[in-house]
């Protein structure tokens, strides 16, 4: 406990560097303008920057991608506020409230909310990450070849099925991940697999490029594909950015309440922010004195979103980090900015890089910080911004994407993979593949593998070890319930519906 | 059933048949890993092909493709597309800023952006990459064989 403390200590005086400090401001400024761009998503950006962080020190490069990641899910409500366009679809409940209170003239009000319950949000989702990861880990530490054969099958399934209109092609793509991940040396072996004589895929898939392929030149095609049209300009608001004490203590509860059911479903994972948006605003009305203002602009509703979309950060990041199961897509891409740094996830993040562990936590408590600072002073600012036309998105991403994927080691052919992997993104998104179950059997395969054939080296072929230990049996029981989850999550989803039928059914009866 | 299902099922049986006929290049020590996988995967393919087979027989086909398509800016895609490819190829020939430059040039105007964003795009993308990437990260861009 001491030690944890005296780490989490130390970590603080290493975010609080000055280049530490400069890094997380521009990264959270970024974000949020990747945010309140309709169209473009937190793991396009998180990708995009991947190869900025390349020359930094590993904790540097990790608090700019989780600056990217919290500035552009609390971006997504800027425009969901001030033009009625959820940035990202983290803000897609925010807008049902977020833009009344702008049409009744309180769009400065309604941004003071979203950004202090985005705030609270995140820096409450911290206590949970600085609680929970270190004795995650420590039960990772138990885990041997056998376990993360069965713990990447886990994130496969969990992620496949939950993230997936069908979850038989959400399986499909995560094995058509898991298939991608064979190309290279083999690892006991050491023969060239699937290479084409090609000397840069001996050593595999480049996973920065198929990140940067699958989530960004995918938004290339996707933006170029659809016609052009000018956005509405935001509204010119005049109010003042502030909020009142009685307000705050009217706002309080329901910060709280989503925060933890943000963080919940951000450890859950396969669900994510997106999922939460919608629960912690239903929770809000449920539990709200002033039911009759939702859905025509009640602050509780702003704040209930927003706090929940921005607690799942922190949550996602515990599995990501602890087990290396990413929850999401966006950590899915961070899982790949941190194995680029030469690091894996796992409980070695807390023994032997503990320094750089405790240093990245306390960057994510101060960006919450400067996510404040920024979206209260700059929210002016960024509703322009988010006007940029897609005609000039397209050019712009494209090139990032091929300097960024040349950058990794200055070769032309990692950018046609970048292309390749494009391609595939966009073909994945138009027949309802899914992305992210791609990115993971990538990075979970040659963990999987390596499990898979050590164990079967260990006991001369004999795969009983892989149902040897009470930890294996507890992953085989959790990998059914990733199979089964998506019935749960379907149930779920049903009944918040029900619930939000009744209660506003039952106010127009008694009119 | 829909026609989009029919491709998916298409395109991982042809994937399948391709892995399985290089698995055979492999010694054999190196076989049994990839083959699992691609038998996983046409395992998967089968279960939802089967499950789309039921749904033939009562639904019949639905051409969900005008659904999937709609709005899609043929002209603008595939020239977006040919300008994004004829970049990649100038790149190693006319180099980084060149390629860049005139890239941007033609596909900005193709895009119909007003004359002032476009150069203003051209400056604000050049500085920043040249700052990141040359000044920052000291990647050595492509000079280009015309220049170098």
């Amino acid at each position: 406990m001491t030690d944890t403390i005296l780490l989490a200590a130390a970590g603080f005086l290493h975010a609080l560097h000055p280049l530490n400090l400069l890094a997380m401001l521009m990264a959270t400024i970024v974000g949020i303008v990747i945010g309140c761009l309709p169209g473009l998503s937190a793991a396009m950006g998180v990708a995009l920057l991947l190869p900025i962080t390349f020359g930094m020190d590993p904790a540097t490069g990790l608090i700019v991608l989780a600056g990217v990641y919290c500035g552009a899910i609390f971006g997504g409500s800027i425009s969901a506020i001030l033009v009625h366009t959820p940035g990202t679809p983290a803000s897609a409940a925010t807008a049902i409230d977020g833009y009344e209170l702008t049409l009744q003239g309180k769009a400065a009000k309604a941004l003071t909310v979203a950004c202090v319950a985005s705030f609270f949000g995140g820096l409450l989702s911290c206590i949970s990450l600085y609680c929970f990861s270190p004795l995650l880990a420590q039960l990772a530490m138990k885990f041997k070849s056998p376990e993360y054969f069965w713990l990447s099958l886990f994130g496969l399934t969990i992620i496949a099925g939950v993230s997936s209109k069908s979850m038989l092609k959400g399986l499909m793509s995560g094995v058509l991940g898991l298939l991608l991940s064979t190309v290279g040396m083999d690892p006991m072996e050491g023969v060239p697999r699937f290479t084409f004589d090609f000397s840069i895929l001996d050593s595999g898939i480049n996973t920065t490029c198929a990140l940067i392929g699958l989530f960004s030149m995918s938004q290339v095609l996707i933006l170029a594909e659809k016609a052009i049209v000018k956005r509405s300009r935001p509204v010119d608001f005049k109010d003042k950015i502030g909020l009142s004490r009685k307000e705050m203590k009217r706002l309080s509860p329901h910060i709280v309440r989503s925060w933890i059911i943000g963080n919940i479903v951000g450890i859950l994972p396969g669900a994510g922010a997106s999922i939460a948006c919608f629960m912690g605003y239903n929770e809000a009305k449920r539990f709200s004195k002033h039911k009759e203002e939702f859905g025509k602009g009640s602050i509780e509703g702003v704040a209930g979103s927003e706090a929940a979309n921005n607690a799942v950060t922190g949550g996602s990041l515990i599995p990501t980090l602890t087990l290396g199961i990413p929850g999401e897509s966006v950590t899915a891409v961070l899982m790949g900015g941190l194995i680029i740094q030469g690091l894996q996830p796992g409980p070695e993040l807390f023994t032997t890089y503990a320094g750089m562990t405790y240093t990245f936590f306390a960057g994510f408590v101060l960006i919450q910080f400067c996510m404040l600072a920024v979206g209260l002073f700059g929210a002016r600012g960024f509703a322009q911004i988010g006007r940029l036309s897609d005609a000039i998105l397209i050019p712009s991403i494209f090139i990032l994407c091929v300097v960024g994927s040349y950058a990794i080691h200055n070769n032309l052919e990692e950018v046609v993979i970048m292309l390749l992997f494009g391609l595939l993104g966009w073909l994945a998104h138009k027949f309802d593949l899914n992305t992210a179950a791609i990115v993971l059997g990538l990075i979970l395969g040659p963990i999987g593998e390596k499990g898979l054939r050590r164990s079967l080296l260990l006991n001369d072929g004999d795969p009983s070890i892989l149902f040897s230990t009470p930890l294996c049996w507890m992953l085989i029981g959790l990998c059914i319930f990733g199979l089964l989850s998506p019935l749960l999550m379907n149930r779920m989803e049903r009944r918040m519906r029900e619930v939000n039928t009744t209660t506003d059914e039952a106010p127009a009866k008694n009119a | 059933m829909k026609q989009s299902d029919v491709c998916v099922v298409l395109f991982f049986y042809v994937l399948c048949l391709v892995f399985y006929v290089l698995i055979g290049d492999l010694p054999e020590e190196a076989q049994t890993y990839p083959m699992t996988i691609v038998g996983c995967l046409a395992l998967l393919n089968t279960f939802f092909a089967f499950q789309h087979v039921k749904r033939f027989l009562t639904e019949g086909l639905l051409d969900d493709f005008p659904a999937i398509f709609s709005g899609f800016q043929t002209k603008q895609f595939f020239g977006a597309v040919l300008l994004c490819l004829g970049f990649v190829v100038l790149l190693p020939l006319a180099g980084f800023y060149v390629a860049s430059l005139v890239f941007l040039v033609s596909c900005l105007l193709f895009l119909h952006v007003p004359k002032l964003h476009l150069l203003l795009t051209i400056l604000v993308l050049a500085g920043l990459i040249y700052v990141v990437f040359t000044l920052f990260l000291k990647v050595p861009l492509p000079m280009g064989i015309l220049f170098s």
